[in-house]
């Protein structure tokens, strides 16, 4: 425990003036927080003790705690949490403020494995919240997976989500569509989160420090979307020392640093990675694979007096596919196909104890593009989409009984959809959509007795830019503990969508989407949840929860084959949908061997304003995910993940017509194209899909670094899981050919950390 | 990632659901072809009831011996419906002297058309169509299948054609002259009840070929001299070559053609077209036209660029003195041109368009016209001496003409020499 920085104590010394007038004469409160000694980041769960004394507390995720009721005597102060070094401090007779620093516990216990028990356990205690689920690092290094451990693709993998193929990291939660999701990045809101092709998500999970994904019924303080949250947070810079950590595979290479600025108490964490499969490719074939990506991360951290935090998060990433269409000549530009893609935001948080109280408090910018064009000025498709954000948190009694909360905030969207071409002067469609969100939320979780907490919420949007409407969003959430090892869990909730992501939803691989926002024409989504489930710990490190979901939606945006680009409104079809389920997740922390087992029953349901109903392409019965990590052969450690889904549904194919192209010069049919004849929409479904991945990882110290090689195979049993039919009925008899999703794939890199 | 998608294997279906095809666009319009008749195609859609022939010299597919990519001109579908009843009536005139509903016959009393399986044709002039009438279509199959749809016909007011400062009616016989390298053709269209504007452009001489056709959401568009045609593969894929003289069509479509034209059906989902038939798949639509000719010229910026004039006798007693004013194109190694040759060639005066190939020594050339009631191909080869050319002609090798001579070497039936003419 490191307490002697002069620093901070001067910097408790200016919090104390603040805090003196509310002090009773006889006793004191004593307001503490808890910072890593490696890095000072917050650290929560840590049981604070006085000697002597019946005054005990626990530090909250800012770590945070409160003393109430201390003599104004010298005291010494305990402090012990698994993982960390206990140690007792000593407290001076007027002292009201401890900034304290902890040292890793050198356990045998893998503190980074202890901690997300930890923070489990301590929600399964403390927090009425279904549906969560939290991953760290090495929970995501462990989960084998394509190429690079990816936090996306971890979650892919918990229950109440759906991949759809091996190709996307997109991913369904719950029967809802992938726009549904809300992912945030540092609280900063991607649009979307995945590198084109969805081999990578756009999180580096060298930078992550935690990932929390809450599929349904979440907590008031989110908004803007019906299914999902998933909250990446990157990790602060080391304050002490400069450290570099990378990877090299077959496919990308990235690397990152992070440490101090000098001695100003800020510290920086930048990073960058990029593929270069096309430049391998490039040197046999240049037209293989005109495809990279390349994405940049960069956050500056610093703490503000009184324990407060100020950081700055950016990303930058983009992909580029480039095709030569028609090559150049002498005389003459060629053409090229291009198709680019990519988000970049940056985002400011403040995060600052007032006295009992906390305050936080976001700006942020979020922009997302995507153009489709034959260049240069052929035909062009563009979208760009763009939220500027500011929103406040006020948590004015973090980790009492009654935990009551509020904040407010606005959201201004600006979305252009353009389709144009200049060398032909014409510009055919354009859309812009301009809705601005406000909101306010109030949200309270109330310990009536020791075993029942009740949390009630209301979430109040204003949505203007067409519609102005005002919108109320209420939530209710209890935990009952049976037992201190058992709870029942519940919570019901509306939420709403101001935003759509206009896709076909069908197509194994979409090329372009676009979003757009409420205005006058284009409705709000609404979808409303009701979750119940029992969560059991069976000791420190190991928990079962299942929980049944049933869901409703309205207005949710399935793409509009018939849009007419001079018709406003039309770009979608409003549909209502249904959708159950239970999952089940059993999971274990530490030990020899970690992981979890993940099983999700769900039926989905969509209805069309046109009266079609259909299952829609995310509907999977049945989805089951293995993910087991421990030591393997050779010294190495080794993660193994086997995931099974049951059929999804596709559109069957029933004949071909011939589409013919008509000559007006002639007064004739002078070309065809050969199409497909559907049959009921996602009809029919593919076989059950299944797959076995597995890694192996070692470790060893040289030339003062420590080298990681691994080796990583997906699809062991090079299963064939079906991705898309093609048909062809032409010949007698007709023929149907699949094409599969991802071979057995083998891939190897090495990690280093300085 | 698509790369490492694996075919799985291929494996026999049962047959699939028939669906019958209708696709006929009306054209009040309607231009000279075809007796003045409309025409309708009806077929059945692939099911895998039947298989295709194998050609087992060419390995094409085919059904039939006439199944064609081009109809109605001799060919025929794949698949073709024959024995359906077909009706259009006009609704909004039901004083049609047409008749209120007209049927369309496989075998009209007209030897002016292809009486071909799936076809069906209008009586002459019929239905009469006036700009917003509602023509209304109705197939019954053999099998009881009964296809309707309407379409709106639409009206062309006007069309001008804008090029540099020059305004031109459409509809004006002689051709307008234009930089393919510094101007861009502007069309502009005033219409009623229409939905989409279709430009098509063909090389004057071939108008089945390629082409090009824009299909536009506006009543106007320009098109750069330069500019390429992306959906061309090879090297015909500039859509205005100097050298050449086009036609130039533009048309109005009803909203049915535009959603017919703009839509499609993925091939993994069978869904994305606009199917505006009720009981089938395909079109009933309508759409006017107008025509108009460009002459593309270019820069003159390479010395072999310009004017060449070709001299000579042919069989003692025509004398043949013919201007090539010539135009490398502006891709590929620069060695291809086309050339707008005038003037009084072997079987009679042309003024047309060649094609050829130059290099330093020698060249070689097709100049293809017309004569009398068919199109004939003369093939011209060079060498230079000096700096004029020695050009002979080769015989064709096909034709009643030809067929004999052309036993072994191709004779050479014309000699002359073709000089530059210095730059005005």
């Amino acid at each position: 425990m490191t307490v002697n920085c002069v620093r901070m104590w001067m910097l408790a010394l200016i919090g104390l003036g603040l805090a003196q007038p509310v002090q009773a004469q006889g006793t004191r409160a004593v307001v503490g927080q808890v910072f890593a000694a490696n890095d000072s980041t917050p650290l929560s769960g840590v049981h604070v003790t006085v000697v002597g004394q019946p005054a005990q507390s626990e530090s909250d995720q800012s770590g945070r705690f409160v003393l109430a009721n201390l003599p104004r005597s010298p005291l010494r102060v305990a402090f012990q949490r698994i993982g960390l070094t206990a140690d007792t401090v000593a407290l001076g007779a007027d002292q009201v403020r401890m900034v304290v620093h902890m040292a890793l516990a050198p356990v045998a216990l893998e503190p980074v494995i202890s901690e997300p028990a930890l923070a489990a356990r301590q929600r399964f205690e403390l927090i009425a919240q279904t549906s969560t689920i939290t991953l760290n690092p090495v929970d995501i290094e462990n989960a084998p997976t394509l190429a690079e451990p990816d936090p996306v693709r971890a979650v892919q993998l918990l229950p109440g989500t759906v991949a759809k193929n091996d190709y996307t990291v997109g991913f369904n939660v719950r029967g809802g569509e992938t726009d549904q999701n809300l992912i945030q990045l540092d609280g900063v809101p991607v649009f979307n989160p995945s590198h084109l092709g969805g081999m990578f998500s756009t999180f580096d999970n060298s930078a992550v420090n935690e990932v929390e994904f809450i599929a349904g019924g979440y907590p008031a303080s989110y908004g803007g979307r019906l299914s999902s949250v998933l909250d990446v947070k990157f990790r602060d810079g080391d304050r002490k020392a400069t450290h570099a950590r990378g990877m090299v595979s077959a496919l990308s290479a990235k690397l990152l640093v992070d440490g101090p600025i000098g001695n100003s108490g800020v510290s920086y964490l930048i990073g960058a990675r990029r593929t270069y499969a096309d430049a391998v490719l490039s040197l046999f074939d240049p037209t293989i694979l005109p495809y990279y990506f390349a994405d940049a991360v960069a956050k500056v951290t610093t703490t503000l007096p009184a324990g407060g935090k100020l950081a700055l998060t950016g990303y930058l990433g983009r992909d580029v596919l480039d095709i030569p269409w028609v090559d150049a000549e002498p005389g003459r530009e060629g053409i090229d196909l291009e198709l680019d893609w990519g988000n970049r935001l940056l985002g400011l948080s403040w995060s600052q104890p007032i006295g009992s109280m906390h305050l936080e408090q976001y700006l942020s910018a979020s922009y997302f593009s995507t153009g489709l064009g034959l260049e240069p000025d052929i035909e062009r498709l563009d979208n760009w989409a763009r939220v500027l954000s500011a929103r406040t948190n006020l948590l004015l009694s973090p980790g009492r009984a009654n935990d009551f909360r509020l904040g407010f905030g606005v959201e201004g969207y600006k979305m252009d959809f353009l389709q144009e071409s200049a060398a032909l002067e014409t510009n055919t469609l354009e859309l812009r959509y301009r809705p601005t969100v406000y909101h306010a939320y109030v949200d309270d979780q109330w310990r009536i007795i020791k075993p029942l907490l009740l949390r009630g919420g209301l979430r109040v949007n204003h949505v203007a830019g067409g519609q102005d409407t005002t919108l109320f969003s209420p939530r209710l959430g209890f935990k009952a503990f049976l037992t201190k090892e058992i709870a029942l869990t519940g919570t019901v909730g509306r939420f709403y969508q101001p935003i759509h992501s206009v896709r076909d939803q069908e197509v194994p691989i979409t090329v372009f989407e676009y979003w757009i926002g409420a205005d006058d024409v284009t409705p709000i989504a609404r979808s409303d949840h009701a979750i119940v489930g029992v969560e059991h710990w069976f000791g420190p490190n190991i928990s079962i929860s299942v929980e049944g979901f049933a869901k409703s939606y309205e207005n949710i945006a399935i793409q509009n084959d018939a849009d007419d680009p001079k018709t406003r409104g039309d770009e979608f079809i409003p549909a209502t949908g249904y959708a159950h389920g239970v999952d089940v997740m059993i999971r274990k922390y530490g030990g020899n061997y970690s992981g979890w087992i993940a099983y999700s029953y769900m039926r989905a349901e969509r209805e069309l304003a046109t009266g079609e109903e259909f299952a829609p392409s995310h509907d999977r019965r049945h989805t089951f995910d293995i993910v087991v990590e421990g030591p393997g052969p050779f010294g190495s450690s080794m993660g193994v993940r086997f995931g099974y889904g049951s059929p999804l549904p596709y559109t069957g194919i029933v004949g071909q017509w011939l589409h013919r192209e008509y000559n007006a010069e002639l007064h004739a049919f002078d070309w065809f194209e050969d199409e497909a004849i559907s049959t009921t929409r996602n009809g029919e479904r593919f076989p059950y899909y299944s797959r076995l991945d597995v890694l192996f990882r070692w470790e060893f110290e040289k030339w003062g670094g420590i080298w990681r090689p691994f080796l990583q195979i997906a699809n062991v049993f090079n299963r064939t899981n079906v991705w898309v039919y093609s048909f062809n009925y032409d010949v007698s008899p007709p023929t149907r050919t699949g094409f599969s999703q991802l071979p057995f794939f083998p891939t190897i890199g090495v990690e280093f950390e300085w | 990632m698509v790369l490492v998608a694996c075919d799985l294997n291929e494996v026999e279906i049962p047959n699939g659901d028939p669906v019958v095809v209708v696709q006929g666009v009306m054209r009040p319009d309607l231009p000279a072809q075809f007796d003045g008749r409309q025409f309708i195609v009806v077929e059945r859609s692939f099911t895998g009831e039947i298989a295709p022939v194998i050609d087992p010299e060419t390995g094409d597919a085919k059904f039939h011996s006439a199944d064609s990519i081009t109809i109605p001109y001799g060919g025929y579908p794949a698949t073709p419906m024959e024995g359906a009843l077909v009706w259009v009536g006009n609704v909004d005139l039901p004083g049609d002297s047409c008749g209120p509903n007209m049927q369309f016959v496989p075998d009209p009393a007209t030897d002016e058309v292809s009486k071909k399986p799936g076809l069906y044709w209008g009586p002459e002039g019929c239905p009469t169509m006036r700009p917003g009438d509602v023509l209304e279509l109705r197939v019954e199959s053999p099998e009881g299948d009964v296809v309707t749809g309407a379409t709106r016909v639409p009206g062309m007011n006007s069309a001008v054609l804008r090029v540099g400062g020059t305004s031109v009616p459409f509809d004006t016989a002689t051709a307008t002259t234009f930089n393919r390298d510094t101007d861009t053709v502007r069309v502009e269209v005033d219409g009623e009840a229409a939905r989409m504007l279709q430009v098509e452009v063909r090389r004057n001489g071939d108008l089945t070929g390629f082409g090009t056709k824009i299909y536009a959401d506006t009543t106007a568009l320009g098109i750069p001299g330069n500019v390429i045609n992306s959906f061309v593969i090879g090297d015909e894929d500039d859509v205005f070559r100097a050298g050449r003289e086009y036609v130039f069509t533009v048309a109005l479509t009803d909203s049915n053609y535009f959603d017919f034209a703009r839509s499609e059906n993925n091939q993994f989902t069978g869904h994305g077209f606009i199917n505006r038939l009720s009981g089938g798949i395909g079109i009933f639509g309508s759409l006017v036209a107008s025509t108009t000719f460009l002459r593309a010229e270019g820069n003159v910026d390479d010395p072999r660029e310009g004017v060449y004039r070709l001299q000579g006798v042919f069989e003692d007693d025509v004398e043949v003195d013919v201007l090539w004013e010539l135009y490398l194109a502006r891709q590929v190694d620069s060695t291809e041109f086309s050339a707008f040759v005038e003037g009084p060639w072997l079987w009679g005066d042309i003024d047309t368009s060649a094609d050829g190939v130059l290099s330093d020594n020698d060249f070689v050339a097709w100049i293809v016209d017309t004569v009398g009631a068919g199109v004939r191909t003369d093939t011209l080869r060079g060498v230079r001496q000096d700096d004029d050319w020695q050009v002979i002609v080769l015989d064709q090798c096909e034709g009643p003409t030809g067929a004999d001579r052309c036993r072994g070497a191709r004779p050479i039936i014309f000699r002359g020499t073709m000089v530059q003419q210095p730059l005005p």
